[in-house]
C-alpha cells in the first residue's frame, strides 16, 4: 500500500485539477450544488475507470518495463512535476508528466518502446484537434434540435442546465476511463497490481481529489466557460468529453483540459470570434514540451537521489 | 415530469406575466388620467383620484418586480439569462415610473395645458402608449417560440420616431407662443416626459430582441 502513495497523490491532484472541466459550468450555472456535482463526478469517474480504464493502462505499461522501485519513482516524479508546475502557475498535463517520467525510466534502462511513445505523442497533439472537430459537429447538431424544440426561452434554459449535468457525468466517465492509467499503470507494469485493482485504486484516488480539493478550480474554470454562454458551455463540455473518450478507445491517456481548450477554439471558429487567447494556445504548446521534459528530469533526479549512498 | 423540471422557470414566467399585466393596468390608468386632464387642461379632483390609482398600479408593479428579482437571485435561471432578464425588467420598469412621474408633476406643478396644444398632446399620448403596448407584447412573446419580437421592435421604433416628430412640433408651438416663460418651461418638461415614454418602451423592446438574438443558435 505504501508503494501506491505516489500514485494516489497523483490521482488526487488530477481529480482536484480536472474536475473543473466536468462540472464547472453546471456548478456556476447553479444547476447543481458543488457537493452533488462532486459526488456525481466521483461516481462516474470510478465507473469510467473500472469499465474502460484498462485500455490506457495497457498502453502505458507497454512503454517501458518497470520494477517496483522504478514504478514508485515514476509516479512520485509525475506527482512532483504536476504539483510544482501548478504552484509555478505553468500549464501542466498529468498524462504528459507521467509519460515524461516513464520515458526517463526507459532511457535509464535503455528500454523504450518507441512505437508506443510516438502513438502517445501523436494523440497529445490530436487532443485539442479532436476538441475542435467535435465542437464543430456538436454545435450545429445540437443547435438544430435547440432551434426546433417547442419550448420557450425559459424552458430551454432549464433543458440546457440539465444538459450540463448530463454532459458533466459523461465527461467524468470519460476522464475516469482515460486518465486512470496515469495514476496506476506503472504499478501494473511493475506487477504490483492487476488491471481491475489498478482501475479501482486510480478511480478512487481521482474521486478523492474531486471531493476534497476541486471546489476553487471548479468555480474559476466554470465561470470562464459559462461566460461563453450556457449553450456553448454545454457544447464545450460534451465535445471535450467526446474527444477524451475517443482517446480512451485508442488507449492513450490525454489531457482533458486541452480537449476543452480545443472545443472552445472550435466554437470560436464557428462563430468567427476569438474565444481563446493566443497565450492559452502557446501554453498548450509549452505544456507539450515542458511537462514531459520536467517529468523526465524529476524522475532522473529522484533516481539518482535514491541511489546516493553515505560513505563515511 | 416536465412540470417538475420547469417548476422554478414556470414561477418566473408567471411572475413576469403578472408584472406585464400590472404595467398594462398602470398604462390604462395613465390613459384615463391623461384623458381627464386633456379634457379640462388642468388638475381636477377626478384627475387626482385617477393619479392616485395610477400610483397604486405603479407600486403594485414595483412589488411584483421585487418578487421576480428575489426569485431570480434564488438562482432560478442561469446567470446569463438571469442578468438579461433583470436588465430587461429594469428598463421596462421605466415605463410605469414615467406614468407616475408625469402625473405627479402635473399635479404638483399645477401645469395648465393651453387649448391649442390639446390635439398634439392627444396624438403624442396615443403614439407613446401604442409603443408601450408593442413592448409589453414583445415581453410576452418571450414565452412563445415564435419570432415576433423583431416585428414588434420595428413597430415600436416607428412609433418612437413618430413621437419624436410630434414632440418637436409641440416644442416649436410652445416657444413660438407668447405664454408665460414659466409655463413654457413646465410644458417643455411635460412634453419631454411624454416623449420619454416611447423612448423607454423602445429601449425595453430592444432588450427583448437582444435576449432572443443572443439565444439563437
Amino acid at each position: 500500500m505504501f508503494h501506491l502513495l505516489g500514485g494516489i497523490f497523483l490521482g488526487w491532484s488530477l481529480g482536484a485539477n480536472d474536475a473543473a472541466n466536468l462540472f464547472g459550468s453546471a456548478v456556476c450555472c447553479n444547476m447543481i450544488r458543488f457537493w452533488k456535482a462532486a459526488l456525481l463526478a466521483s461516481v462516474f469517474v470510478v465507473l469510467g475507470a473500472v469499465l474502460q480504464g484498462g485500455y490506457g493502462i495497457e498502453t502505458l505499461r507497454g512503454l517501458s518495463p518497470l520494477d517496483l522501485q522504478l514504478a514508485v519513482l515514476t509516479s512520485v516524479a509525475a506527482a512532483v512535476t504536476v504539483t510544482s508546475m501548478t504552484l509555478l502557475r505553468l500549464p501542466v498535463s498529468t498524462s504528459q508528466a507521467v509519460v515524461g517520467a516513464i520515458v526517463g525510466a526507459g532511457l535509464l534502462q535503455h528500454q523504450l518502446y518507441l512505437q508506443g511513445l510516438v502513438k502517445v505523442v501523436i494523440c497529445w497533439v490530436g487532443t485539442p484537434l479532436a476538441g475542435i472537430v467535435f465542437s464543430l459537429f456538436v454545435y450545429p447538431l445540437l443547435g438544430r434540435i435547440y432551434n426546433r424544440s417547442p419550448y420557450n426561452l425559459f424552458q430551454m434554459d432549464q433543458i440546457v442546465r440539465i444538459g450540463l449535468v448530463i454532459a458533466g457525468c459523461y465527461s467524468a466517465y470519460a476522464l475516469g476511463s482515460n486518465n486512470v492509467a496515469n495514476v496506476t499503470a506503472v504499478f501494473v507494469g511493475a506487477g504490483r497490481l492487476d488491471i481491475f485493482t489498478a482501475t479501482l485504486v486510480g478511480g478512487f484516488s481521482i474521486a478523492l481529489g474531486i471531493v476534497t480539493f476541486s471546489r476553487g478550480v471548479m468555480e474559476t474554470v466554470g465561470k470562464n466557460l459559462v461566460a461563453l454562454d450556457p449553450y456553448c458551455a454545454l457544447v464545450v463540455v460534451l465535445s471535450g468529453a467526446l474527444a477524451v473518450h475517443v482517446y480512451t478507445w485508442i488507449g492513450v491517456p490525454v489531457s482533458s483540459s486541452q480537449a476543452v481548450v480545443g472545443a472552445v477554439l472550435g466554437i470560436g471558429i464557428l462563430k468567427g470570434t476569438q474565444t481563446i487567447r493566443i497565450k492559452t494556445l502557446f501554453s498548450i504548446l509549452l505544456a507539450w514540451f515542458a511537462t514531459p521534459l520536467t517529468g523526465c528530469l524529476f524522475f532522473l533526479l529522484l533516481y539518482f537521489a535514491s541511489h546516493l549512498r553515505y560513505v563515511p | 415530469m416536465f412540470r417538475l423540471l420547469f417548476k422554478k422557470q414556470k414561477e418566473v414566467e408567471n411572475l413576469i406575466k403578472e408584472y406585464v399585466h400590472s404595467v398594462e393596468i398602470a398604462q390604462d390608468m395613465f390613459l384615463q388620467s391623461m384623458e381627464t386632464y386633456l379634457q379640462v387642461g388642468k388638475c381636477s379632483s377626478s384627475f387626482e383620484v385617477l393619479v392616485a390609482e395610477t400610483h397604486k398600479a405603479e407600486s403594485r408593479s414595483d412589488d411584483i418586480l421585487e418578487k421576480i428579482v428575489t426569485l431570480l437571485f434564488e438562482k432560478a435561471l442561469v446567470p446569463d439569462l438571469r442578468g438579461d432578464i433583470l436588465k430587461l425588467l429594469e428598463t421596462a420598469d421605466e415605463i410605469p415610473d414615467q406614468f407616475d412621474r408625469i402625473l405627479s408633476n402635473i399635479c404638483n406643478q399645477k401645469v395648465v395645458l393651453p387649448e391649442s396644444l390639446n390635439l398634439d398632446f392627444k396624438e403624442l399620448l396615443t403614439v407613446s402608449l401604442e409603443a408601450c403596448s408593442f413592448t409589453l407584447e414583445s415581453v410576452r412573446s418571450l414565452f412563445e417560440r415564435g419570432e415576433r419580437v423583431a416585428r414588434l421592435l420595428f413597430r415600436a421604433d416607428q412609433l418612437e420616431s413618430q413621437g419624436d416628430q410630434i414632440e418637436k412640433r409641440i416644442m416649436v408651438r410652445i416657444f413660438e407662443s407668447d405664454w408665460d416663460p414659466l409655463q413654457k418651461i413646465l410644458l417643455r418638461d411635460l412634453t419631454h416626459r411624454m416623449g420619454d415614454i416611447a423612448d423607454s418602451a423602445v429601449q425595453a423592446c430592444r432588450q427583448v430582441n437582444l435576449i432572443v438574438i443572443k439565444r439563437r443558435v
